[in-house]
């Protein structure tokens, strides 16, 4: 497969035609620090250019940074520089509007200034609808077919999956595009019930990108009656794992764990009251958000991959005192209070919407400084956690 | 090691041209190099500096001073931070990712990167070149074979874009 996408590369810049007329590249670095030759960013050391292009988008990356000289070319065409920028990169959300055709946007907050900046989102095949996202990777679907396709939008890259044979009659349910960091495979699941008849039997189907010519099952049989439903749910991507819960209705939580590709069953913390409870996940655990009535705070539970199935409350979410504000910022009454969206940087910032008030704006509560920024962003039909990233999954 | 008697130590730094800084020792060892010689014991004398000028220097231990003087809160050093970069040129820029990396500044590091990638955001190619100085070595085949590689390619779609 293709590394020789980049060996071709390679191959084409040292390739007879062109090397007649190619020099090759010496780093031009102070001789001598004594004379005042001016420091700029050509005499910094390679891994000084390389900490600097890190803070770059990856758009800005692949479409300016890499093209500017050789030598940024060859310190961003690494696979290590791809991976230690995915790991840089923050998160952030992105959201579908409500025409199709319009190209999804990305929510950030940056880094400078936990200020919130939105940029659309290349997304160049029209019939195509990217639902789930990993790690800079997006899972896409044709409507028309059964056929899956995973697409990196900033680098232009796009596979189709082998096809999926379903049963006849059989029902779609989720998909999703996952990572297990430590095999470092990327792998997409996909969930189908096999027809009325046996409405309870669950099929859960999984493809690892780059290794699979053929799609997998995973060992269903052992998940409790009572939790099978769950599996009809929105999947829940975090990484090494896909949860599958429905907290409004049932303690049960259903992980599939992308190294071993085993399901577990476990419970979720009760909530009191009747209250309303929503899940969310960062990019490394999930987490619990507990309402108290009126939907103004929170008790926040998280769960990390360390300890599956162990929950621990890692704090609370107060915002009833800022109520008054926030309607006036939003400018409708909060008669059922807030719901909870997503969280971006990692539990840094809370996002929110007005309950039943689908056409306001969205809240960015920073827990740490407890700023509320408020942004427009329309009506939002679909939210996933995404970085836009350099990476493939081809490489190894 | 750090001043627990009551005095503040003091550090006397020198940069590469043979300029002298004093420094105390608190703000100091907010550089891992520093800190390992403090530790180790060798810092009784004068601490030569070799990779670092004295306008550098100067500019760093300004920073020092300022961020050491800020008690634990993120915010505020992220702040002043933003601040003191607010108006250095690139060369200063470029000198104190040296300096940073030499006297292994993680925070001054990440932010002076910061600053610098910032300048290029959303910026062309023929941008970046001009502002950074920087020579495009490319031939015009290997621009266009870089380019080239950059379309969108497909890995075994079908061709069905007549919509």
């Amino acid at each position: 497969m293709a590394n020789t996408e980049k060996e071709n590369l390679e191959k084409k810049l040292d390739d007879g035609k062109c090397s007649r007329r190619s020099r090759p590249y010496y780093p031009r670095r102070s001789k001598d620090k004594g004379l005042s030759s001016k420091t700029n960013i050509e005499s910094l050391p390679d891994e000084m250019v390389s900490r600097i292009l890190l803070e770059l988008d990856a758009e800005d990356i692949y479409e300016s940074a890499m093209l500017v000289c050789r030598r940024w070319y060859n310190i961003t065409c690494t696979h290590n520089f791809k991976q230690e920028h995915l790991e840089h990169s923050s998160p952030g959300l992105v959201i579908l509007s409500k025409s199709v055709s319009q190209a999804p946007s990305l929510v950030t907050i940056s880094r400078r200034g936990g200020i919130v900046t939105i940029r659309n989102l290349k997304h160049p095949k029209r019939n195509l609808c990217s639902k789930y996202w990993a790690n800079g990777l997006a899972l896409e679907n044709c409507y028309s077919r059964d056929n899956y396709f995973v697409a990196n939008h900033v680098t232009n890259k796009r596979i189709a999956l082998p096809r999926y044979s379903a049963p006849e009659d059989s029902n779609n349910h989720g998909s999703c595009i996952g990572y297990a960091p430590a095999s470092k495979e990327y792998k997409v699941v996909l969930l189908q019930s096999p027809g009325l008849e046996n409405p309870k039997v669950q099929i859960c189907a999984i493809l690892t990108l780059g290794a699979d010519e053929s799609w997998r099952y995973v060992d269903t049989r052992h998940v409790s009656l009572a939790a099978r439903d769950l599996f009809t749910t929105t999947p829940l991507v975090v990484e090494g794992f896909v949860h599958f819960l429905f907290p409004s209705e049932s303690n049960r939580l259903l992980s599939l764990n992308l190294e071993s590709e085993i399901i577990t069953e476990t419970l979720i913390p009760s909530p009191e009251g009747g209250c309303v409870s929503c899940c969310l996940p960062t990019s490394k655990s999930l987490t619990l958000l507990m309402a108290s009535p009126g939907n103004l705070s929170w008790d926040v539970w998280e769960m990390t991959a360390k300890k599956p199935g162990e929950w621990n409350k890692v704090g609370k979410i107060d915002l009833k005192a800022r109520k008054s504000w926030m309607q006036k910022q939003l400018g409708c009454t909060l008669r059922d209070g807030l719901f909870t969206v997503c969280w971006l940087n990692d539990m840094e910032v809370l996002v929110l919407r007005a309950w039943m008030v689908f056409d306001k704006a969205t809240l960015f509560y920073n827990v740490r400084t407890q700023e509320i920024q408020v942004v427009d962003l329309g009506y939002c039909s679909y939210v996933n956690l995404h970085k836009n990233s350099l990476v493939w999954f081809d490489h190894t | 090691m750090a001043a627990e008697t009551g005095t503040p130590t003091t550090l006397t730094l020198k940069s590469n041209d043979d300029e002298l800084f004093s420094v105390a020792e608190s703000a100091a060892i907010l550089s891992v190099t520093i800190r390992n010689m403090v530790e180790d014991g060798c810092a009784g004398g004068v601490i030569p500096l070799d990779n670092v000028d004295g306008k550098t220097l100067a500019s760093v231990i300004t920073y020092m001073n300022g961020i050491s003087a800020i008690p634990a809160d993120e915010e505020k050093k992220k702040s002043y931070r933003d601040k003191f970069l607010s108006d250095k040129d690139f060369e200063t820029l470029a000198d104190m990712v040296l300096a940073a990396n030499y006297l292994n500044m993680s925070c001054l590091m990440d932010a002076v990167s910061a600053k610098i990638a910032q300048v290029m955001e959303k910026k062309s190619v023929g941008w970046v070149r001009r502002k950074f100085g920087i020579e495009n070595d490319y031939t015009p085949e290997e621009e266009a074979a870089v380019k080239e590689e950059h379309k969108w390619t497909f890995e075994g779609v079908e061709t069905d874009d007549d919509n």
